[in-house]
């Protein structure tokens, strides 16, 4: 689910009707320019939309051959092309669609709040989060919650944090990574299906994200965050923008 | 009695300009009537901008659709689905089937619901005051 949250400028919403040079099943997914030998747009990948003309956001199938009904085989699917439509996506725990974000359970008490020991498990070992440093821990449930904090991985062992939460952490507080900042360091993927934000800590550093953080949406567990939180993404490479990433 | 009036046919002279608009891609096909074409939008879920003019022939809630201006006074910019105009003022207006909506449109009632706990984020002093 990627929907249209607003435009950024504060414009009207402007909506075009686009051949498609594929199937585009799902709405809310992006799509990009056509290339060459393609008949119309197509879909983004999951790390990646470079010339992207936006999202779709109904469905629309991709014919080649005359039809039985004498119907037009061109089809076209709606997409809203604004450059600076921004776009709420829910954060998902894994590639597909529709997975719970992974709650930490801390392991070892702080009660100066600038220290995190996440484990899978409550009183298990340590996840070394130190692949997703400089990204954001999420106080999910505890003293703290509600509020979220830039991580400073010191070792496999635990997270160190600059900015101390205002409380004691304690043990079995819960945690979320959210590897993804805004308009900056970005571990994270659409899903394979284009229509969440894969926010699984494993996933590798998005080398190429042409889809940027405008904020982050980051629910406790006072409101089912694990399956209800979210990131507005902008397109930083637009077909339409005049403005293209190197 | 028979009718003895003659029927008089007065053919449309397409010229090959027209038939080579008719081809490119601009929304309605020559030949199609709007109803009809909304119609078979509809049975496909599909997204539908009407202008000022057509707007008012399209019952959205007995289709099934969701309108945005009706419930976020948000106006549309692009080609109206029945006659081709380009939207340029405050009078257009996009449908979207209540089934494709959840997928690619957030209310202003769900972002806000989603908001729900962000307010601690927002303001910190908020948890004190509680």
């Amino acid at each position: 689910m990627s929907q249209l949250a607003y435009i950024h400028s504060g414009s009207k919403t402007r909506v075009q009707k686009m051949r498609v040079g594929i199937s585009v099943t799902t709405p809310g997914v992006p799509v990009i320019g056509a290339t060459a030998d393609n008949e119309g747009v197509l879909l983004g990948t999951t790390t990646t939309s470079a010339d992207a003309v936006g999202m779709a956001i109904d469905t629309a199938t991709y014919n080649t051959g005359q039809q039985t009904d004498s119907s037009d085989p061109s089809q076209t699917v709606s997409v809203v092309t604004n450059a600076d439509a921004v776009w709420q996506c829910r954060l998902s725990g894994a590639a597909t669609s529709g997975s719970a974000l992974i709650p930490y359970f801390n392991t070892a008490a702080s009660a100066t709040g600038v220290l995190v020991t996440p484990s899978a498990t409550s009183g298990g070992s340590t996840v070394d989060m130190s692949a997703v440093d400089d990204t954001v821990i999420f106080c999910y449930s505890g003293a703290n919650a509600g509020l979220y904090r830039r991580m400073e991985p010191a070792d496999a062992t635990d997270v160190n944090l600059t900015q101390a939460f205002p409380f004691a952490i304690a043990v079995d507080d819960l945690f979320i990574v959210c590897p993804i900042t805004e308009g900056a360091v970005q571990f994270s993927t659409f899903t394979t299906t284009l229509d969440e934000y894969d926010a699984l800590v494993a996933t590798a550093l998005n080398t190429t994200p042409t889809w940027r953080a405008v904020e982050l949406v980051l629910n406790d567990i006072g409101n089912n965050g694990l399956l209800n939180s979210y990131v507005n993404l902008i397109c930083a490479d637009h077909a339409f923008a005049g403005s293209a990433l190197a | 009695m028979k009718s003895t009036s003659p029927n008089i046919l007065t053919p449309q002279q397409w010229t090959a300009l027209d038939r080579m608009k008719a081809m490119a891609f601009g929304g309605r096909k020559r030949g199609t009537l709007g109803g009809s074409l909304v119609s078979d939008m509809v049975s496909l879920q599909k997204t539908l901008i009407l202008c000022g003019n057509c707007q008012g022939k399209f019952d959205y809630r007995r289709s099934g659709y969701y309108s945005v201006y009706r419930y976020e006074h948000q106006p549309v910019l692009g080609p109206c689905d029945v006659c081709r105009t380009q939207i340029t003022g405050n009078d257009g207006r996009l449908f979207l089937h209540e089934e494709v909506r959840p997928e690619a449109w957030a209310t202003p009632d769900e972002q806000k619901q989603r908001r729900a706990t962000q307010r601690q984020v927002a303001d910190p002093q908020y948890r004190r005051r509680r």
